[in-house]
């Protein structure tokens, strides 16, 4: 627990706004502000890293994608990685630490909420309704698919009219085709997936050349990934990130103001001072840290007087069901997962004896590796079954909404530490009734798609383990400071000057990837800064 | 520099990567084709995956079927299948290690990649072609009628 007196240095830097992760959100909300003139510091626990270090150049990628570059944080053990306690959760948390967070290893599948997803609580009588609407973010997801450069087109019967993308939609392939005519045969709802990558040249970035795995990293920039879309602007512009910085702990004041943070670089640990401090470290980093940063004030975290930090965690559950199809097949040409997008099923229909629903993301076949590793045995059949599944597997991701408990949570493991001797995060997650029903039905019509497209054979993970991408709803937002954490411009509801910005603000998780609508609020809560002054 | 395993840890799991990757067309099992070497070179910078092999072995060495037979090399294969399965199941997470290590070398060696049709040393820089974006494939979905919820 930190003491209420403290010493600041003389030579402390001190900056108006700053910013605790560099990732989607405190990328986006870095460069707004930078570009209107303020001064604007970043920590991040990771370093800028070098796209030519990314594995796809490399003959042994898919090793490298096991190990080294693994989406699991755990199993990658990077320098810049902590351990995230995961025995008491079905799904294990995916997350990057660098510059650019996570958007360094998303596949950049980009969709936007829907308007119904803003109202959870009055619609389907669960969760809760956020305390703005879709159309308060709307100019904002422009900005940013502007900025991080969507590709994708208009006129999706599932989603409200919005403005052009910027760049046309990526092909579908043979593949994609064949899977769209099968949902047309059924009637159902499909659309190309909104992504940010590059179907043209588009600001002095290449277009994709549809290697497949872009989910290790783009080593010819590509997807958007926001090292090379917000934060170059904002360095321009004059915004400073400090690498290799952790940050320990939010430092407040005996009133309601944090006044700056310390952090661990180099071994040693610093003090910087601000005006604002902005968190920004994902659905389970931010509660982290405010947890971390409890005080004699704050016994039990800052901004936690209602008792929420670290509560309501949401991520999206996934199952995947795949199709086999016979003849002689090379599915794995092409992104892995920017391809369509069924919203068929994402509105609530009562007679499905579950509230909300999903989204189905179309995925491609991978590499040798990865074949053999997920659909083959050791032993007599081995060959048999990687020739029967080589280049000739597609299937669909199914996203399901996650309706938020207060069960579902992330606490300080009081064993488990960092390399910095810092708490690591346990998380403590249960799989809701609502999503196994979701899940279940989900598989049903996926297959049914799968074999409109003609597959042979149709099998299914009903819950995928190592699918935590999504982080959201520890820190939520809403008027009332008894059942929420942040008012609806992110700002803790105990602090004058202290924001979330990233996923842990989410009241409800929709049925969508969620970085659109990060940044989106990044951008519309520094617009609400910049223009209190 | 000390081996990363001794002579009869190598035998041994030279005997259990032909089981587990047995022979095909021309090709050897995997214990045959020499992929003992590049498991270590791949994996020397990774220890737990070398620990977890280990593990794997010293269970095989010791199960009481094993002994029982004077030694892995002395079972049957059928025998031998069944005290793999047991330690998969007993230790499961050891054996995931060992399998992704020799799924991985397997997969790397240019004979096997001949073999199964895979040309590529890596997806980038060259990626692959696909045809242009096709705006007539839209002509069906459009049809339907708008069908978010307005709130």
């Amino acid at each position: 627990m930190q003491n209420q007196k403290i010493n600041i240095p003389n030579n402390n830097r001190e900056v108006d706004y700053l910013v605790i992760g560099s990732g989607a959100a405190g990328s986006a909300f870095a460069w707004r502000l930078s570009s209107r003139g303020f001064n604007v510091t970043c920590l991040d626990q990771g370093g800028f890293i070098n796209p030519s270090s990314y594995p796809t150049t490399d003959k042994n990628w898919e090793v490298l994608g096991l190990t080294d570059w693994n989406w699991d944080p755990n199993l990658r053990n990077n320098k810049a990685d902590y351990p995230v306690n995961n025995q008491e959760s079905p799904i294990d948390p995916l997350m990057f630490n660098a510059v650019g967070g996570s958007t360094i290893h998303w596949t950049a599948h980009t969709p936007r909420f829907h308007p119904s997803d803003f109202k959870v609580k009055s619609l389907d009588g669960k969760g809760d309704d956020w305390p703005i609407t879709y159309y308060d973010l709307e100019k904002y997801y422009d900005l940013n698919d502007e900025m991080m450069g969507c590709a994708g087109i208009n006129g999706d019967p599932a989603n409200p009219e919005r403005s052009e993308r910027p760049m046309p939609p990526l092909p579908l392939g043979e593949d994609g085709e064949m899977m769209a005519r099968a949902f047309d045969k059924l009637g159902w709802h499909w659309w190309p997936s909104d992504s940010y990558v590059n179907s043209v040249n588009y600001k002095g970035r290449k277009k994709c050349n549809y290697c497949g795995p872009n989910g290790f990293g783009c080593t010819r920039s590509s997807k958007s990934s926001t090292d090379f879309t917000y934060w170059p602007e904002a360095i321009k512009y004059g915004a400073k990130i400090i690498t290799y910085a952790r940050v320990k702990k939010i430092l407040t004041d005996e009133k309601r103001r944090g006044i700056g943070a310390e952090y661990i670089k180099n071994g040693k640990v610093h003090t910087i001072r601000a005006n604002n401090i902005i968190v920004a470290c994902n659905g389970i980093g931010t509660p982290r840290l405010l947890l971390m940063s409890a005080t004699k004030n704050h016994e039990n975290g800052l901004g936690n007087s209602s008792g929420l930090v670290g509560k309501n965690l949401m991520f999206h559950p996934y199952a995947l069901v795949k199709g086999y199809f016979e003849g002689d097949h090379k599915f794995y040409k092409g992104p892995l997962a920017n391809i369509l997008m069924s919203q068929q099923f994402y509105e609530t229909d009562k007679s499905r004896r579950f509230i909300r629903g999903y989204s189905l993301q179309m995925v491609r076949s991978t590499g040798p590796i990865s074949t053999a590793l997920s659909d083959t045995e050791w032993g007599s059949n081995h060959h048999k079954m990687f020739q029967q599944s080589f280049g000739k597997t597609l299937g669909f991701s199914i996203i399901a909404e996650d309706l938020p408990e207060e069960i579902n949570q992330v606490v300080l493991d009081e064993k488990l530490h960092d390399s910095s001797n810092l708490p690591c995060p346990k998380i403590i997650y249960k799989l809701s009734e609502n999503s196994e029903k979701i899940l279940s039905h989900a598989i049903n019509t996926t297959s049914q798609v799968l074999e409109a497209a003609g597959a042979s054979k149709i099998v299914n993970d009903p819950l995928m383990k190592k699918a935590g991408w999504h982080l959201m709803g520890t820190t939520k937002m809403g008027e009332d400071p008894e059942t929420s954490v942040t008012n609806a411009w992110g700002k803790l509801h105990d602090f004058e000057n202290i924001f979330i910005i990233d996923g842990s603000l989410f009241v409800t998780s929709a049925a969508v990837n969620p970085t659109p609508t990060i940044q989106a609020l990044a951008l519309r809560t520094a617009d609400y800064m910049s223009n209190r002054k | 520099m000390k081996e990363l395993f001794t002579l009869t840890e190598e035998r041994l799991l030279k005997d259990l990567m032909n089981i587990m990757i047995p022979p095909i067309d021309d090709l050897l099992g995997a214990g045959d084709l020499g992929l003992l070497d590049e498991i270590k070179d791949l994996f020397l910078k990774r220890p737990h995956y070398i620990k977890s092999i280990k593990k794997v072995i010293e269970a095989l060495s010791l199960h009481p079927e094993t002994r029982l037979s004077g030694g892995f090399f002395g079972m049957e294969d059928e025998k031998k299948i069944n005290v793999i399965k047991e330690i998969e199941n007993e230790l499961s997470e050891d054996f995931k290690k060992l399998t992704q290590a020799l799924f991985s070398v397997y997969y790397l060696d240019e004979r096997i990649k001949s073999r199964i049709g895979w040309d590529i040393k890596s997806p980038q820089p060259k990626g692959f072609d696909l045809p242009p974006w096709n705006p007539k494939i839209l002509d069906n979905v459009k049809k339907l009628k708008p069908f978010w919820k307005a709130v």
